[in-house]
């Protein structure tokens, strides 16, 4: 909206005033104070928004005006209205508003809704605030303040990440405060601060319950010693009492079995003496005196006759050879025998000897030099024997085998040498070549042949494909018209679709609409659905025909590829196999080749594989040779060990083993024979020899024998020496007879007597007495010991049974002896009045023990300490956690702190950075940037030295010149939204010196330039004069009509 | 090597005074069972010796792991040791030596155990029950500190005596000595370089120590994971911390486990493992992608669940869901109704305690979002910050608050216990649910 004509008929000073504008679009107003400025601002309001209706001083107005009347013409988008408004002095005016045209004004039905559309909706506040400003809003930053101004400047809807900043600073002061509040000692941080020191004092307690513990422990220790040192005491003092008690209860039976003990150590030991004895003992005495005598009788009877039979005796030396001579007498026909069998056996003898000495010399011719004692030294027992045969025989087969092996290398041998001579040849055949690398070569080539072949017949394929392809393209170009009577269909189809469209139209236009409308679309349907059907065919013909033409070049490209591998797989080399009619032969002789080369190879592996066993039997050979002489050694050794001279034939060690067994046995019988002999010689010679020695002892009475072969004479007369011999021997017989009789008498009596008196003296030897008398006193004193044993051990019951009654104490003979009952009396009286002493303390000391002992298991089972200790470190985690957080969030907030200063200077509301342009170019680029901080309402400036200042530091022409930048600014926005007034300014310029009003009014003129209309009120000629300078047409306000009635003047 | 056959438990590091550490989320009857899950894996252990039927037990490095250590603990472990003593069984103690100083001599002499020093051996005798003419097995233990002297090799083993050398770390072991001095402040150490320094120990023990049996202790985990080697008929063995005390610690595979020791004449030795610790942590680390919804999420922390196989003395799991990736979910998982409704869903064989930890992968982030500004903006300053001194970052913090000093002494101690890392992943999660998500921000 521009205002091109002030109209006012009555308000305040002014009576029918007119102000017209010629178009431009910046108009300077001029008028002195007083002259009404102010009040054609309000008027220009009120016609808008409505008169004021309040704050009126005067009772009709402020200058006593009835009516208030007047109008705006306007232009708004190209039409001009007239906006008037009537009203009495204290309303706010009826609106109307006329649409001037040419043909004449029309009035509006809603000249509410046309005016809302002209003034965009906006308020007279708004209107006031940004649109019509004086001095007084210039100066004040209240009126920024307003709702939706404020929205504008200080971005109160905030954008998305506005509102993340301002959440997440919000959001953060929130939880700090609840972790930690210094200023009042309050938060979590604090709570788990306090808890901390609590747990601390809790453990620092407990810990010295820990301390006492230990002291309250040595305590009882303590007691506990004592305790046990009365306990002993007044053990010792029971048992003492104890003692003395028994003592006293104890003496008197004591003592009795102490006198009849020393009685009976007196008396002699008790042993038993036989019933009757003293009886038996007086028959015995007189029983010996008469066997005495008869013994003596019968043997001086005996000693008589032995006398008398004494008178005869025989030659002593036959007597006492006679049974030697009698054996040998009996031997007499041996004795000739003997002598015959000696001679045979000394004839035999020579024998043998004979046979030895054959078989000694015939050892000797294989063995020459061998002795008789060699042979002996040999050992010839039978596990020799089968030793020898043993190491013969393993000797031998170790011998066989190495023969066999021999063989078999050698031939092994020769067949490698065969092979080799072959190999060589064939390595000769391939010019240096190793044969692997020709198989490599020759499969290789084969493997060439082969792709070759499959790439020919690659070709040949794709050659056929090509054609195929061809041959199909050249089909579908011949399909890709339709056919003839195809496109005469879609034509007609089409045409009658044309026809239809040109009749429909004709029939629109002559009959009616609807028809003609139907066959119209109908025609356009038609002529449509025929195109759409020639072009889809042709479009799929097309395709098809594009996709063959791609698969032939494909094709072609792919058959040059295959060519020029088939050309890259070409190998001169081929000629080695000859001319071949074909492929297939090629790769015929190819394989047979290869073959060939395989055949070669295996045969260079078994040549290789025969060196490497020829390598191995070599070892194994000599393996062989050192196992031979191994067993070579150890034949030698056991033949040696034998005896046997060394020899390596063992068919010669045989024979000479079996000589040597032949002479050894013929030295044994020999021997044998030897031996037997000489037993037979020593026997003669021994029956010989007793012969002379009894003829010897014989010679007193006859002739002694000098040659040993007349023996036999001596035989005779020793036979009648024997007869003799024998006669005298059976008289003595019979006298010995008689005397025997007599003897056995004898030795009857005496042996009668001595029973008698040796059992006399057993009787005697078992009381122990020597007499008869020792024997009857022995008796009497047997009988009172046993009155007195009898005693004790009534006594001596009486005694064990009080001891029995303290099994604990011993007696004491020593004690018993010196035993007073008078002293033990007195010292009783002592230990129990002690004891009595002891048991307090005792009792005493037990009690206190047993409170310290409660209270020390109450300290043992205590927990708390480890309850506490639990408690502290979950505090400590938390409080870990909390500081985390805490630590976390003075992170968190100094990086939201810088994102929200880079956001306040970057991310500003458009009108503030609007504002910032025109700040800087009206303090000619001192200040560069003005800004909110974000969710504030107040300004921020940062001059060009980057200096931050709020709006209340700086000077009043500065904060004016921010002020007025923001309202062009806000200006500006609305107008961006197609909200359209003019700006009017009253006199905002008086506080700018020279330099800055001449910006600010070259600022608004270049913003006028772009169509803003802004009408400057001002009462300083000089600013009219400045403008009148620049081509500006200044108004000069009239003096004002009006009458002072109400006697107030305000405007200006 | 003996010629009859042995048996013995093999346990490391009982730590029954040490809390759980790095749970944040328990209610208060799971923290009675924390409290005394030490106590009842005493009873485990125990029950395992019987079953066993093991003439001797032996126990080693650290025992409470606190100072003082608590009389509760004490207590149990005395009972344990005279309950023990009742079945026939020895109890052989290889304390940390500072523990060794920080209980009377009274207590240790009060103990029904064998408590073995630096370089003097202790033995037990024992019946076999094998019928070989061996009746008699003498085994010999000694505790030997990493590195001291007298390490003189002594006679070799006779055939009826078992040799058994408990091997001590020094701290820090001397092996790795040069390897920290090698590296400078700050700078990561690779396993693989802690591997080798630790083969590197074994190496030049291996040539002073003649023993059947070495047990390693102090070694730390990282002994664990490639220190059952089986070398010049020597074995070295690192049992597993007996009671996980960490999810880093929870990772190594024998943690939780007593070993069992069997020596078979002939065969050598054999190690059984048996869980005994009555709950097991379990670090889990999940990756949600940005197409992933609740239900994916819920039924792969199912499966996870699913695939653990509970020992029988087990009564509880504390499972550390570390969930990373990229996507509004891990954002949504910040909103701790929404982690409740989820681990009302999730059913274990056994009671389960969650332990949540979200890791936002800022380079998967970055790449996602890309074309929004605002979040590339967020993402690479976030970035800059990653190389950044955890202890700088808390220092330039702090010195830009106005708070009492007190509480910026405590802050920063806090601080300083932290890592880069957490730092930025909660940063990320606190912005990035404005900055990164594509819904105007999750509601938490």
């Amino acid at each position: 909206m521009k205002i091109r004509q002030i109209e006012v008929d009555r308000f305040g000073p002014w009576r029918n005033l007119r102000l017209p504008f010629e178009g431009h679009p910046f108009e300077m107003i001029y008028g002195p104070n007083e002259a009404g400025k102010s009040s054609l601002m309000r008027f220009i309001r009120g016609v808008l928004y409505g008169y004021d209706s309040h704050a009126l001083e005067g009772p009709r107005g402020d200058f006593g005006e009835d009516v208030r009347r007047g109008a705006l013409l306007v232009e708004h988008r190209g039409v001009e209205y007239r906006i008037s408004r009537e009203g009495e002095w204290n309303e706010r005016g009826t609106l109307h508003v006329d649409r001037l045209s040419s043909s004449g004004e029309r009035r509006e039905e809603q000249p509410d809704a046309i005016l809302r559309s002209i003034t965009g909706g906006t308020d007279e506040l708004l209107f006031q605030n940004a649109f019509a400003v004086g001095l007084d809003e210039v100066q004040h930053l209240a009126s920024l303040h307003e709702e939706e101004v404020g929205q504008h400047i200080y971005g109160l809807t905030l954008g998305p990440a506005g509102r993340q900043i301002l959440k997440a600073n919000t959001e953060a002061e929130r939880h700090q405060q609840q972790l930690f509040q210094p200023a009042v000692k309050q938060g979590e941080l604090f709570s788990l601060m306090a808890e901390e020191d609590r747990l601390q004092k809790e453990i620092v307690q407990a810990t010295t319950n820990s301390g006492v513990y230990l002291e309250k422990k040595k305590q009882l220790s303590n007691l506990q010693d004592e305790i046990e040192a009365l306990r002993k005491r007044q053990q010792y003092l029971q048992q003492e009492q104890r003692g003395c008690r028994f003592m006293e209860l104890i003496y008197k039976p004591w003592r009795q079995v102490y006198d009849y003990e020393q009685e009976l150590k007196r008396l002699p030991v008790r042993r038993n003496l036989p019933v009757g004895g003293l009886e038996k003992l007086r028959r015995l005495e007189s029983d010996i005196n008469q066997a005495r005598h008869s013994y003596r009788d019968r043997r001086g009877y005996y000693r008589n006759s032995l006398k008398q039979s004494s008178g005869m005796k025989p030659d002593s030396n036959v007597r006492r050879q006679a049974n030697l001579m009698q054996t040998l007498l009996d031997q007499r026909g041996w004795y000739q025998d003997e002598r015959g069998e000696i001679d045979r056996a000394e004839e035999k003898l020579r024998s043998a000897r004979h046979d030895l000495n054959h078989q000694l010399n015939q050892l000797q011719a294989l063995w020459p030099g061998v002795s008789l004692e060699r042979c002996r030294q040999i050992r010839m027992t039978s596990g020799s024997n089968r030793e020898l045969l043993a190491a013969a025989r393993k000797y031998q087969r170790e011998l066989a085998k190495r023969s066999r092996f021999r063989k078999r290398y050698d031939n092994l041998v020769r067949r490698n040498q065969t092979r080799t001579a072959e190999l060589t040849q064939v390595r000769l055949d391939l010019n240096g070549l190793s044969i692997t690398e020709a198989l490599s070569r020759a499969r290789q080539q084969l493997s060439n042949i082969k792709r070759r072949l499959e790439l020919q017949l690659q070709i040949k394929a794709f050659q056929e494909r090509m054609e195929r392809s061809q041959a199909q393209l050249a089909r579908q170009e011949e399909r890709i018209g339709l056919p003839t009577l195809a496109y005469l269909a879609i034509t007609i189809f089409v045409l009658g679709g044309l026809l239809a469209v040109g009749f429909g139209l004709w029939m629109a236009r002559q009959q009616s609409w609807l028809p003609g409308a139907i066959y119209f679309f109908l025609g356009l349907t038609s002529a449509g659905i025929g195109w759409s059907i020639k072009s889809h065919f042709r479009n799929v013909v097309s395709e098809t025909v594009r996709e063959t033409q791609d698969d032939l070049f494909e094709t072609r490209a792919k058959l040059n590829q295959l060519q020029r591998e088939v050309d890259r797989l070409y190998d001169p080399r081929l000629s080695d196999l000859g001319d071949a009619p074909d492929t297939e032969s090629l790769i015929d002789r190819a394989y047979q080749k290869v073959r060939e080369l395989e055949g070669h190879q295996e045969l260079e592996q078994r040549v290789q594989a025969e060196r490497e066993r020829l390598s191995r039997w070599r070892n194994r050979s000599q393996d062989l040779q050192r196992k031979v002489s191994e067993i070579r050694q150890q034949w030698c050794q056991l033949l040696q060990r034998i005896g046997l001279p060394e020899s390596v034939k063992t068919e010669e060690t045989f024979a000479l083993w079996e000589h040597v067994q032949s002479t050894v046995a013929a030295d044994a019988q020999l021997r044998q024979l030897e031996e037997a002999l000489g037993n037979r010689r020593h026997a003669l010679d021994h029956f010989e020899s007793q012969v002379l020695r009894v003829n010897d002892d014989l010679a007193t009475d006859g002739e002694t024998i000098q040659n040993r072969s007349s023996l036999h004479s001596v035989f005779p007369q020793w036979e009648d020496l024997l007869g003799q011999y024998g006669e005298w021997r059976s008289v003595r017989r019979k006298n010995r007879t008689a005397t025997r009789d007599t003897r056995r008498e004898v030795r009857r009596l005496q042996k009668e007597y001595e029973s008698l008196r040796s059992e006399r003296s057993e009787l005697l030897k078992k009381a122990g007495v020597h007499s008869f008398e020792e024997y009857a006193e022995l008796e009497e004193k047997l009988k009172r010991r046993q009155e007195l044993e009898e005693l004790l051990a009534l006594a001596q019951a009486d005694l064990d049974r009080l001891a029995r009654t303290e099994p604990e104490l011993a007696i004491v003979e020593e004690d018993l002896e010196q035993f007073d009952p008078a002293a033990n009396q007195s010292r009783l009286y002592d230990l129990s009045s002690e004891e009595k002493n002891i048991a307090a303390k005792l009792a005493r000391s037990l009690e206190e023990s047993g409170a310290l002992k409660q209270q020390l298991s109450h300290w043992e089972s205590d927990q708390s300490l480890m309850r506490f200790r639990q408690e502290l470190a979950i505090v400590r985690a938390k409080l870990h956690e909390a500081t985390s957080r805490w630590f976390g969030l003075q992170v968190s907030q100094e990086i939201s702190g810088h994102i929200q200063s880079r956001y306040e200077r970057t991310q500003q509301p458009e009108v503030l950075a609007t504002a910032s342009r025109y700040f800087t170019d009206l303090t000619e680029g001192k200040y560069q940037n003005v800004w909110t901080p974000l969710g504030k309402r107040h300004l921020c400036l940062e001059d060009n030295q980057q200096r931050l200042f709020r709006v209340e530091q700086v000077s009043r022409g500065t904060r004016e010149l921010l002020f007025l930048s923001i309202r062009m600014a806000l200006v500006q926005q609305f107008a961006s939204k197609e909200v359209e007034l003019p700006f009017i300014l009253d006199d905002v310029m008086v506080n700018f010196d020279q330099g800055r009003t001449e910006t600010t009014l070259n600022t608004l003129l270049k913003w006028a330039e772009t169509g803003q209309q802004i009408l400057c009120f001002t009462c300083h000629l000089h600013l009219a004069k400045m403008l009148e300078d620049r081509g500006v047409k200044t108004f000069h306000l009239p003096k004002h009509q009006a009458t002072a009635e109400a006697g107030n003047r305000w405007a200006g | 090597m003996p010629q009859s056959p042995l048996r013995f438990l093999h346990a490391d590091q009982l730590n029954l005074d040490v809390p759980l550490e790095g749970i944040s989320a328990i209610s208060s009857s799971s923290l009675q069972e924390l409290s005394t899950a030490p106590l009842n894996l005493l009873d485990n252990l125990l029950e395992y010796a019987m079953e066993e039927s093991v003439p001797f037990v032996l126990l080693t490095g650290t025992l409470f792991g606190a100072d003082p250590p608590s009389l509760a603990a004490q207590s149990a472990l005395r009972q344990f040791a005279a309950e023990l003593y009742e079945l026939g069984v020895e109890l052989v103690l290889a304390p940390h030596p500072l523990e060794r100083q920080l209980l009377s001599r009274q207590y240790w002499d009060e103990l029904e155990a064998i408590l073995l020093e630096p370089n003097l051996s202790a033995s037990i005798e024992l019946e076999s029950s094998s019928s070989h003419a061996h009746a008699h097995l003498h085994v010999e233990i000694q505790l030997r500190k990493e590195g001291s002297n007298g390490y003189a090799a002594s006679d070799p083993s006779r055939e009826n005596e078992f040799r058994i050398v408990v091997l001590e770390a020094d701290e820090p072991f001397s092996g790795l000595q040069s390897l920290l001095q090698a590296h400078t402040a700050g700078s990561e150490i690779s396993e693989a370089a802690c591997g080798h320094a630790l083969e590197q120990v074994i190496e030049s023990t291996h040539r002073t120590i003649d023993a059947d049996y070495v047990a390693l202790t102090g070694y730390g985990y990282r002994a664990q994971k490639k220190r059952d080697s089986h070398q010049h008929s020597r074995f070295y063995h690192a049992a597993g911390c007996l009671m996980p005390r960490t999810f880093e610690e929870a990772q190594v595979e024998k943690v939780g486990q007593a070993t069992l020791v069997r020596v078979e004449p002939g065969q050598g030795i054999h190690l059984t493992s048996r869980r005994v610790a009555p709950l097991r942590l379990v670090p889990v680390s999940i990756q949600v992608h940005p197409a992933d919804s609740k239900r994916d999420l819920e039924r792969r922390l199912q499966e996870e669940i699913d695939a653990l196989e509970p020992a029988a003395v087990e009564k509880l799991f504390i499972i550390e869901w570390n969930i990373n990736g990229a996507g509004d979910l891990l954002f949504e998982l910040a909103d701790t109704e929404l982690r409740r409704d989820l681990e009302k869903k999730l059913k274990g064989s056994r009671p389960l305690i969650h332990q949540w930890k979200l890791w936002p992968d800022r380079n998967a982030l970055e790449h996602a979002y890309s074309q929004e500004p605002l979040a590339s903006q967020f993402l690479e300053q976030l970035q800059q910050y990653a190389e950044t001194n955890p202890g700088n970052l808390v220092s330039d913090f702090l010195s830009r608050l106005e708070i009492d000093s007190q509480w910026q002494h405590r802050l920063r101690q806090l601080g300083t216990e932290l890592s880069t890392e957490s730092i930025l992943a909660a940063a990320c999660q606190q912005g990035g649910a404005y900055f990164v998500s594509t819904e105007e921000g999750v509601e938490r």
